[in-house]
């Protein structure tokens, strides 16, 4: 008689099904029950249902408000959801939940599993869990429990008469199914009989109480008994028993060596210990091969270089600096809004690891934000915890269970918190000293790599009978015997599919806590810290909303006034103007009392604007009402909704980018009403591929393929009258649009067979001519086909995968790289889909049986769209009013850089240009925008002119476009950012190979401008270098070093909102270039460029509005004496000058004397073409573009006769220094006659030296001519120094006559307390003096003036 | 895996050389020399998945899962990521954590 036994581990037959069980040589029976999880997914659904009843809808004030507006429609449907709220939230709440959970649990158990939430193999995964010998896998503190039925005896000695009953149950229901009684008629396992049955034994078993103490009621559970069957049947089958008798023993004797295994498990009990997307990929990455030598070998190389560097260096900051370098995307998304908590948080911790503060000595806020600080175990300690494993003499002390178990655990602890460390880098083990680090930590791992050597010496030569003492099964220990056995790593992480490690329950238990609430969790800190940062951000919020209430009120009212007194249409508490258009709040509330404002007024409704969508991520969209917004956090883990008064924080994303169900109600409970639609989006993907087969190639491409049959070939022996030598195949060519052109030279009329050419040209006509591609001999039943029109041209298109197979060789002629060439008459398909072919003409090919190939990988989405509508009103949220509500509410009062008011009376400012050729001025006019070239000094709008711009941008050159574009989305996240509030863009051309030694010190001047300015500043860094450094290690190092001091400079500084990309110079563009330093004209129109479409896209996606507007400002790395109000000032001037596009700082820089900064509006930049038409000028890129928009505005244009060019180009040729017409007007002198005027748009003015017939020139000059000479203007207005030893532009009083103009400085007084200027254009002749302390104070100051062109 | 690495290898060497541990027993020296390279990888890994916006990633982890692992350099440097930038700062970092340098 033939018997089955269940197989020893080391004679598993891995094919047999359901071998996965055997373990420790016995077959496991697994049943574990799922109550709990039904009772918790009905409670939590039945909670959602609730909620849903109770959302929505107005309230009782606005029913009253409706009846009182007798709005009766709207105050029943008030009424309605008041008396809904009332019956499902107040008074039938707890019967509904009942009732709905009662409803849900049904609905759960009919369901019969939890495959939609859990996937379709959760059943599996804990059977084999279960199935495993080791404890940990077993979650007791998640209320997870495991037994193994005794069938003879319970605990107090007594039959285990129900445990005999349940398991004759379920082997009789085992032997019925391998014996045949669920078979159809072909003899298979008829599985859908076998589950009725198998439910029908399990429910009785339970009715029957047989398995209540250890599965629970039974409701659901998960079981491996179809595996169990499906095992036995193999085993049988295997050993070819036939005999039912001898299949019935064989049965027996399985049951013999067979264990029932019986539990409740917990699904998602670890679920707060879910993996992000980052933890996955990168235990995926870690287990391919995925970096090749070359990269690591360069990479180390550098890395040795710039380690030396900072030994060299000997200071700490370098050392601590050196981070992860990369420039692009993720590496900087790392800073977001609520980053300042979030580094103070880290500098705490960091500074607690490493024994810089001590907890006790902490107090206020820092003491909080010390707690919420992850729980760390010093390096000693845990030394000194793997020094408690050996005895005095140096030996390992293990010798039992316990003590392994031990050693495991500390072992596991040591790695959990070295791994959870690096790849979260956070810190989770702790330093008595700064100065002690390395020393400690080196320590730690050498007594933890001897820990782990001498523990595995100790497995390797103990014997099974030792190995087991210490607690190991007989699979474990198999498994270390195995020869090339990692023996720690069989036990601390088990390759086994749903096995847990004891590794992953180390960094488990780290992470949640031996208890789901443990305080010490990793998890629970994060929930303190949330908590925390809640409350801070509040704090700060209503702190500014207090200060700015009253200043928002009090400046608002300066500014009306002010604007009102002006004869503006403005209206403010001191001034009326009857018929105003804007009015200030006060003004509002004195004309409209509190009528105006009061909340009858409102709407209370604001459906999703879908021209409101917000991207998430690729895969997630929100469309809101329009003035919200929503702005997920760098991490893409929580989102924040805003807008219109509303703040809805920590709205918990998941990792795809969905809201979770915690933030639908949170919204919901925000009174927003939420549509959800999924949709799977499927995006191609390409790839090259080089080298492929004929076969792979035909095979990525099969749509395209066809598969021929050759009938016959038309040659000598054939009653063809055609042969492949009349066809005249010719070599083929490749077209200006990429396509490839392959001609037959013989059906031309003019060929020397020109009497074929009627019939080819027929068979042309009717689609039936072609040229057939084959691959390889072997392929060549499968082709690609293509037409061949009737002027015996065949045309592969550029986007055809064929286009590949076609190489130029040395001589420049395209070859074919495949087997043959054919022109083809298609004779038709037959039933089996094969094409019928007869070749006219053949070439062969290079037959290099290797390919070149464009992949396309179909990558699948999911697409998840949310449309939040704002059903009801929120407290405190500012809604659209019937009532315009007046311009500057208290909490808004800032004003944005850019007017609409385009009827304002004060004439334009204008800005000199020099030499500027006639043919650059014709491009520059006929390309300006629409706007400009109908009205030169008009206001402009910045997302008008930034779309404009992109277009243009576009259309002149794609590629360019895709690289700025390339730019944007490698820095998606700090994007996001780029708000309204964003009203400077500051530009930084980074020369990574030079500026390693500066860089740093120029972020830190911007890191010192007031905050404000910081967050309402973006910075762009173009971060470049030329390839040809690359060869060179010292160079790389350099380049290294750059990168690390910015990244050091974003850790120091978390408030600059950096965006930064990298350009390396190929030495092709360098050799082309007239200069070298022609790169940095490069690096900064790419800068502008990406400053521009960055804002364009900004507003495209709804993060800003069209009218808010941005001043580029332009900064050298090294510059100094930025002053701490650089940006404050810039953005202070745009403001005040809306009218001027161009600014500069007065203050030079030391060494090159230019200006520190320089800045142009970004509407100007766009709507005079930007980047596009600045090539090949004499002068750098900035002067080109201060030209370009002088020449905008001073309405140069095609319109203006020649010699008003000419005169004007006269004047100019002498012309060094800037002017403005403006501003070099003598009020009250000028002749209004002489006022220059063309066509109505502003006229330039033009000085030339010695020139005495310009009116202005004279005005200047006899306003000057009756100041004495020694007197000190001490009526001067606005002195605007541009430096010591260069010019002014002064603007002064003297005898109550306003005079302003240029002057040199020519130096000091004998007192050397004056600076004395003479005017500009008339050396020598009249002097005026400003004394020293006024005009250094002035210098000194950092403030912008108006920019002077050179 | 970084192990096959000789590059790599030899930096940790250094790294080891550098703490003057001579007379360690090879196997321990061995036990340690895994050890950090496990560490310096993870460290690696998670820089360069920093790095990336939530669709490369995805796309990255379609290409582990085709097991197109060849083709996960070319991915990233056709992406713009600065494979060796990272990585050569990564180690960098490594080594002064080690040597304090």
């Amino acid at each position: 008689m033939s018997t089955i036994t269940a197989p020893r581990p080391s004679s598993i037959d891995t094919n047999l099904p359901g071998s996965e069980y055997v373990h420790e040589g016995r077959l496991k029976i697994v049943i574990a029950g799922l109550d709990k999880n039904v009772r918790n997914e009905a409670a939590r659904t039945a909670n959602d249902v609730l909620k849903d009843k109770t959302s929505g809808g107005g309230n009782f004030l606005s029913f009253l408000r409706n009846i009182k507006d007798r709005q009766f429609t709207e105050a029943g449907r008030d009424i309605r959801s008041f008396g809904r709220r009332l019956r499902y939230g107040t008074l039938g709440q707890e019967y509904y939940q009942n009732k709905y959970r009662q409803e849900k649990e049904k609905e759960i158990v009919e369901r019969g599993d939890f495959k939609d939430r859990y996937g379709e193999d959760y059943e599996s995964q804990i059977t084999m869990r279960f199935a495993h010998e080791f404890d940990d896998l077993v979650h007791t503190e998640a209320g997870e429990r495991r037994t193994k039925l005794d069938f003879e005896t319970n605990p107090d000695g007594t039959t285990n008469e129900k445990g005999v009953k349940l398991k004759e149950n379920l082997f009789g229901l085992i032997k019925e199914a391998t014996l045949g009684g669920f078979d159809d008629e072909s003899g298979n396992l008829n599985e859908e009989s076998f589950n009725e049955e198998k439910k029908r034994v399990i429910t009785e078993s339970a009715n029957d109480g047989l398995t209540e103490d250890y599965i629970g009621a039974s409701m659901l559970w998960a079981d491996n008994i179809l595996q169990i069957v499906n095992h036995s049947r193999a085993a049988i089958l295997s050993q070819n028993i036939t005999d039912e008798a001898e299949k019935t023993a064989a049965i027996e004797n399985m049951f013999e060596n067979t264990d029932i295994i019986l539990g409740e498990a917990r699904l998602g009990a670890r679920g707060e210990v879910k993996k992000t997307a980052a933890e996955r990929i990168s235990e995926k990455l870690s287990k391919c091969d995925w970096l090749n030598e070359e990269t690591v070998a360069t990479s180390a190389a550098v890395a040795l270089t710039a380690a030396s560097f900072a030994v060299k260096r000997g200071a700490s900051r370098l050392a601590a600096s050196i981070a992860v370098p990369g420039v692009t995307g993720g590496v900087w998304a790392a800073k977001r809004e609520y980053v300042k908590l979030d580094e103070e948080r880290t500098d705490i911790a960091r500074k607690m690891a490493t024994g810089e503060v001590d907890m006790q000595s902490l107090s206020g806020r820092t003491a909080e934000l010390a707690k919420t600080v992850y729980e760390t175990r010093s390096a000693s300690e845990l030394k000194d915890q793997i020094s408690v494993l050996y005895n005095d003499d140096g030996e390992l002390r293990i010798d039992d269970a316990d003590h392994f178990k031990e050693a495991i655990s500390i072992i596991a602890e040591i790695q959990a918190r070295n791994r959870l460390s690096d790849q979260k880098d956070i810190n989770l083990i702790s330093y008595s000293s700064v100065e002690m680090v390395e020393k400690e930590r080196f320590e730690l791992d050498l007594a933890l790599a001897k820990s782990k050597t001498d523990i595995q010496k100790l497995l390797s030569s103990s014997s099974d009978t030792e190995l087991k003492a210490f607690g190991l099964g007989d699979e474990t220990i198999a498994e270390l015997k195995k020869p090339d056995a990692n023996i720690l790593n069989v036990i601390m992480e088990p390759q086994i599919e749903g096995a847990q490690g004891v590794m992953e329950a180390a960094i488990e238990r780290l992470q949640i806590g031996e208890e789901a609430n443990d305080e010490e969790s990793i998890n629970a800190r994060d929930r303190l810290f949330n908590k925390m940062r809640r409350s801070e951000v509040m704090k700060a919020f209503l702190k500014g909303t207090a200060i700015g209430s009253f200043l928002g009120l009090f400046a608002q009212e300066v500014v009306t006034s002010v604007e009102a007194a002006a004869g503006e249409s403005t209206s403010s508490l001191l001034i009326e103007n009857q018929g105003a258009t804007k009015e200030s709040w006060l003004r509002s509330v004195l004309d409209h009392g509190n009528g105006a404002l009061d909340h009858g007024n409102y709407e209370y409704v604001a459906n999703a604007n879908p021209e409101n969508t917000i991207l998430v991520n690729d895969e997630t969209k929100i469309v809101l009402p329009d003035g919200f917004t929503i702005e997920p956090s760098a991490d893409g883990t929580e989102a924040i909704l805003s807008g219109n008064g509303v703040n809805i924080e920590h709205l918990k994303l998941t990792s795809q980018g969905t809201l979770t169900d915690e933030s639908l109600n949170q919204l919901h409970e925000a009174g927003f009403s939420t549509e959800v639609s999924a949709n799977q989006i499927s995006e191609d993907v390409d790839r090259q591929v080089a080298g492929e087969s004929a076969r792979d190639f035909i095979d990525n491409h099969s749509d395209e393929a066809v598969t021929v049959k050759r009938d016959f070939w038309y040659d000598n022996d054939t009653t063809s009258i055609y042969e492949g030598s009349e066809l005249d195949l010719q070599d083929p060519v490749i077209q200006s649009d990429g396509s490839i052109n392959i001609s037959i030279s013989g059906i031309k009329e003019s060929g020397t067979h020109a009497g074929n050419y009627a019939e080819l040209k027929e068979l042309a006509k009717n689609g039936e001519l072609k040229i057939a591609l084959s691959l390889s001999k072997g392929t060549q039943s499968e082709v690609f086909l293509f037409n061949v029109d009737e002027n015996g041209n065949a045309i592969i298109p550029s986007d055809s995968p064929c286009t590949d197979l076609f190489n130029k060789g040395e001589n420049g002629q395209l070859s074919f790289d495949g087997q043959y060439t054919e022109v083809v008459q298609v004779h038709g398909i037959d039933e089996n889909g094969i094409t019928h072919i007869s070749p006219f003409a053949t070439n062969i090919g290079s037959n290099l049986n290797s390919f070149d190939d464009t992949v396309t990988d179909k990558v699948t989405y999911n697409s998840t769209t949310y449309t939040l509508n704002l059903t009801e009103n929120v407290p405190g949220t500012e809604v659209e009013a019937k009532t315009i509500i007046p311009s500057a509410l208290p909490l808004n009062t800032r004003r944005g850089l850019e007017y609409t008011d385009a009827n304002k009376a004060t004439p334009i400012e204008s800005y000199y240009f020099s030499n500027i050729a006639e043919d650059r001025r014709r491009i520059w006019a006929e390309n300006r925008s629409p706007r400009l070239q109908e009205k030169p000094n008009t206001l402009l709008n910045t997302g008008e002119e930034l779309k404009w711009y992109r277009d243009e941008l576009k259309q002149f050159d794609e590629e360019y476009i895709k690289e700025i574009d390339g730019h944007l989305k490698g820095n998606e996240d700090v994007l996001r950012r780029l708000d309204s509030n964003i009203t400077a863009e500051v530009c930084i051309s980074v020369a990574a190979a030079e500026d390693s030694e500066s860089i740093y010190d120029t972020l830190v001047q911007y890191a010192q401008q007031d905050t404000e300015s910081q967050k309402s500043t973006m910075f762009f860094l173009n971060i470049h270098w030329m390839e040809r450094l690359e060869s060179d290690p010292e160079q790389m190092s350099k380049i290294q070093k750059t990168f690390t001091e910015i990244e050091q400079a974003m850790s120091d500084f978390p408030n600059l909102n950096i965006v930064g990309f990298e350009t390396v110079w190929p030495d092709e563009l360098i050799q082309s270039l007239h200069d070298v330093n022609d790169l940095y004209d490069e690096s900064t129109k790419r800068l502008y460029d990406t400053a521009a479409l960055a804002t364009e896209q900004a507003i495209r996606k709804g993060h800003r509005t069209n009218r808010a507007g941005a001043i580029i400002i332009n900064s050298d790395v090294g510059a100094t004496n930025l002053g701490h109000n650089l940006i404050r000032n810039f953005v202070k001037e745009a403001n005040r000058h809306p009218r001027i596009d161009v600014f500069s700082t007065i203050d030079r820089d030391e060494q090159s004397g230019l200006p520190t900064a320089s800045g142009f509006r970004l509407s100007a930049y766009a709507a005079t073409g930007g980047s596009l038409y600045l090539s090949d000028m004499s002068i750098n890129i900035n002067g080109a573009i201060d030209q370009l928009i002088a020449a905008a505005r001073q309405g140069d244009s095609l319109h203006q006769s020649a010699d008003q060019n000419d005169n004007r180009q006269t004047n100019n040729d002498t012309q060094e220094e800037p002017h403005n017409n403006e501003q070099a007007q003598v009020e009250n002198n000028a002749p209004a006659n002489n006022q220059p005027s063309t066509s109505g748009a502003p006229q330039q003015l033009a000085l030339s030296s010695g020139t005495t017939n310009n009116p202005y020139q004279l005005a200047i000059t006899q306003a000057l001519a009756n100041i004495n000479p020694n007197d000190e203007l001490d009526e001067i207005t606005a002195q605007k120094p541009n430096g010591e030893g260069g010019t002014i532009y002064a603007d002064f009083a003297y005898n109550n006559r306003k005079i302003n103009g240029y002057f040199y400085f020519t130096g000091y007084d004998n007192d050397m307390d004056h600076l004395i200027f003479e005017p500009h254009n008339n050396p020598g002749q009249t002097e005026f003096i400003i004394g020293r302390e006024k005009a250094l104070s002035l210098i000194g100051s950092g403030r912008i003036i108006k920019h002077l062109q050179r | 895996m970084l192990q096959d690495s000789q590059a790599a290898n030899q930096f940790i060497d250094k790294i080891i050389e550098e703490k003057n541990l001579q007379d360690l027993d090879a196997e321990v020296h061995k036990q340690l020399h895994n050890d950090l390279m496990r560490r310096l990888e993870d460290r690696i890994n998670h820089a360069i998945i920093n790095s990336l916006n939530n669709k490369q990633a995805t796309q990255l982890e379609h290409l582990i899962d085709t097991q197109q692992i060849d083709k996960i350099q070319s991915f990233l440097k056709k992406e713009g990521i600065n494979v060796n930038g990272i990585i050569a700062g990564t180690m960098s970092k490594f080594y002064s954590d080690y040597l304090g340098a």
